[in-house]
């Protein structure tokens, strides 16, 4: 066993730094820091908006859709960068598969337009 | 670092064309549903629909689908009617062609084609006629062909995802009530987490052995146990089992199982509990015959057909009992049928040991394992389809009549409808001309042969319980006076009737000529 985890030594090493790090400056920051308590101090956010109500409500479902369409152009342009990166020497195969991916995803947009995806009302 | 896989030290050129013209042909089947529930999606989108009632609204949309899956289904059938040369890989050993994952397929084809067909009359009733329903089908039998057909342990997780996706869709089709929403939750919640445990058993498996790639594991399991890592293979082994345990609805795994079956339309209940089944019997077979009966030159394959034979046969005692017991005091046909179902999992478990054992105690020449779990399939994914399709025409508008009382009187009312109906259920209790009896039967007669007597005589006490409530249906249906709630039963139409009369009358032809499909179990069985 001891010859199999050998090689995660240095990950071991680096968590324990990392925890180290983080657990120790924000003890130093409560202990040494001055303490101010006033509003503004208190509230949400010490500068910009102030908070309308709890951020805990339910909120649309419209916005999951939102969220999903992103995901479908997302992953197009995962997918595209890298072709286009080895575009040459890839040649027309390369081609002829990025078309066809494509067009699976065209045929999403399409569904998605048509379904009414794209209207927020 | 020399304990690290050989895939990840050496850096294997790739070849810039990996997918030829026959990986594609061997797949066509496939390629056909996918390509007819794409066109059948995006046509859906661009059809007006012209408001006239009491009509089939989208005739082309019903036509084209069923068309898709009987194209499929034919290929299929050409494929299994050509000489038989053995095992074939494609896409680089991803997937794995032989007799039988084709017979396998042709059963799921089969399923979908039925629900398709007996769906056009439920989905119009109820005003539920998208193309996202024909597509989610085509879809999920696409993927549930390439689970069956899967030799690489990443396929066949792939596949299985993509087939789970699209029936927790198809359950929560009717998505404004509200037990249809919550059987989808449910099913999809439990069935993430069972797809956690497959994924890490999996995972495992790959660990101990060095390989996702099936043949490379038989390999490995039969070069003996120097390289194996015995815990960890039993440790994925039983991940994996309760993976697909969740999926084929074993008793401790199968809570999601009669709310997701109760909440969904009639018809999408019977096409998950045929397909879904059938393609998970189908891997879970092939598993189980690859680690429970690899003769392996340690003492690694006497030890994982020992672990296999007591987890699976635990499971099948524990969801026979289970399934028919809490069958007896169900009040809704459609729960009923959903406990039957777990009931017939636990049957086709002692299937698929009796074909370990067979397997193990070394085949005949020229036949193959499992063609019992085969056989028993093949009328059970008839009489599924066939009573749930004949459930869909009970209800008041778009109301589901569900518990037994009110199919009182229903012999009268519908004597067509009500006969299907009776043939069906003495054909699921297992009484003798039916061929759910010759299933059973052969169940229960190699499970003997193999000297598993607690497996068969557990099996057949419980079937004797099922009579019971198989029976109350018929009881209900002939012999209670219809009181003042009428079952208001809608009359199939064309497709409708189709769908029923072939279903009925295959289940009729499976009883009475047995000898000619237990042939061909036999020569499609797993080789």
């Amino acid at each position: 066993m001891e010859c199999t985890l050998r090689p995660y030594l240095p990950i071991a090493v680096y968590g324990a730094l990392v925890l180290g790090t983080g657990f120790s400056l924000t003890l130093a920051s409560s202990i040494f820091g001055p303490r101010v308590r006033r509003l503004e101090k208190e509230s949400t956010y010490e500068c910009g908006s102030l908070p309308l109500g709890s951020s805990r409500e339910r909120f649309s479902v419209k916005f999951y859709l939102v969220a999903i369409l992103f995901v479908l152009f997302d992953i197009e342009t995962v997918f595209l960068v890298p072709w286009a990166v080895v575009y040459r020497s890839m040649g027309l195969f390369g081609l002829l598969e990025m078309l066809a991916f494509m067009g699976i995803l065209l045929l999403g947009f399409v569904y998605a337009w048509k379904r009414g995806g794209f209207d927020w009302e | 670092m020399q304990n690290l896989p050989a895939i990840l030290l050496e850096s294997s050129p790739v070849s810039l064309n990996p997918v030829t013209s026959t990986d594609l042909l061997a797949i066509l089947p496939v390629l056909i549903l996918l390509g007819t529930g794409a066109v059948v999606l995006v046509m859906d989108l661009f059809q007006s629909v012209p408001a006239g009632e009491g009509e089939t609204r989208k005739p082309v949309l019903h036509f084209l689908s069923i068309l898709g899956a009987v194209i499929a289904g034919a290929q299929i059938c050409g494929a299994l009617a050509a000489p038989d040369t053995g095992a074939t890989s494609f896409f680089r050993d991803a997937l794995r062609i032989d007799k039988f994952s084709l017979a396998m397929s042709l059963l799921i084809v089969l399923g979908a084609a039925f629900s398709l067909l007996g769906a056009a009359d439920t989905l119009r009733r109820r005003g539920l006629e998208h193309g996202e329903f024909h597509a989610l089908i085509l879809f999920s039998a696409a993927s549930m062909i390439l689970f069956t057909q899967s030799a690489s342990l990443i396929m066949a997780f792939l596949s299985l995802e993509t087939l789970s996706m699209s029936v927790y869709v198809l359950t929560a089709y009717t998505r404004e009530e509200k037990r249809s929403n919550e059987g989808a939750l449910k099913y999809f919640i439990l069935g993430s987490l069972s797809t956690g445990f497959l994924l890490l058993g999996l995972v495992f498996i790959y660990g101990a052995t060095r390989s996702t790639n099936l043949v490379e594991i038989e390999a490995a399991l039969r070069g003996g146990g120097a390289n194996l890592d015995s815990p960890l293979l039993l440790c994925g082994l039983a991940l994996t089992l309760i993976g697909l345990s969740f999926k084929i609805g074993a008793f401790p795994f199968h809570s999601w199982l009669p709310d997701a079956y109760e909440g969904a339309l009639s018809i999408v209940t019977g096409f998950m509990a045929v397909t879904v089944k059938v393609a998970s019997f189908a891997v879970l077979l092939r598993l189980a015959l690859l680690f429970g009966s690899t003769p392996s030159a340690g003492t690694i394959g006497a030890e994982l057909h020992a672990s296999l034979t007591a987890a699976l046969s635990t499971l099948a005692v524990l969801t026979m009992v289970f399934g028919n017991v809490v069958a007896l005091v169900q009040r809704s046909l459609k729960r009923m049928l959903a406990y039957s179902a777990i009931a017939h999992t636990g049957y086709l478990l002692v299937g698929v040991i009796t074909a370990m054992e067979a397997k193990r105690s070394g085949l005949a020449a020229g036949t193959g394992a499992g063609q019992a779990v085969l056989f028993y399939l093949f009328p059970y994914a008839l009489m599924t389809l066939g009573a749930f399709t004949c459930m869909s025409y009970l209800g008041r508008g778009t109301e589901d009549c569900e518990s037994l009382e009110s199919y009182r009187g229903l012999g009268r009312q519908q004597p067509v409808l009500a006969l299907g109906i009776l043939l069906l259920m003495i054909s699921f209790a297992g009484i003798p001309p039916t061929a759910g009896f010759w299933g059973k039967l052969l169940i229960f007669r190699q499970a003997i042969d193999t000297g598993h007597w607690g497996l068969a005589l557990t099996g057949i006490v419980t079937s004797v319980v099922s009579v019971y409530y198989y029976l109350s249906v018929v009881v209900n249906m002939y012999m209670q006076p219809g009181g003042e709630n009428e079952p208001l039963s809608t009359e199939p139409r064309t497709c409708g009737k189709l769908a029923i009369l072939l279903t009925v009358g295959a289940v009729a032809i499976v009883g009475l000529l047995p000898d000619t499909f237990f042939r061909l179990s036999m020569a499609y069985s797993l080789r």
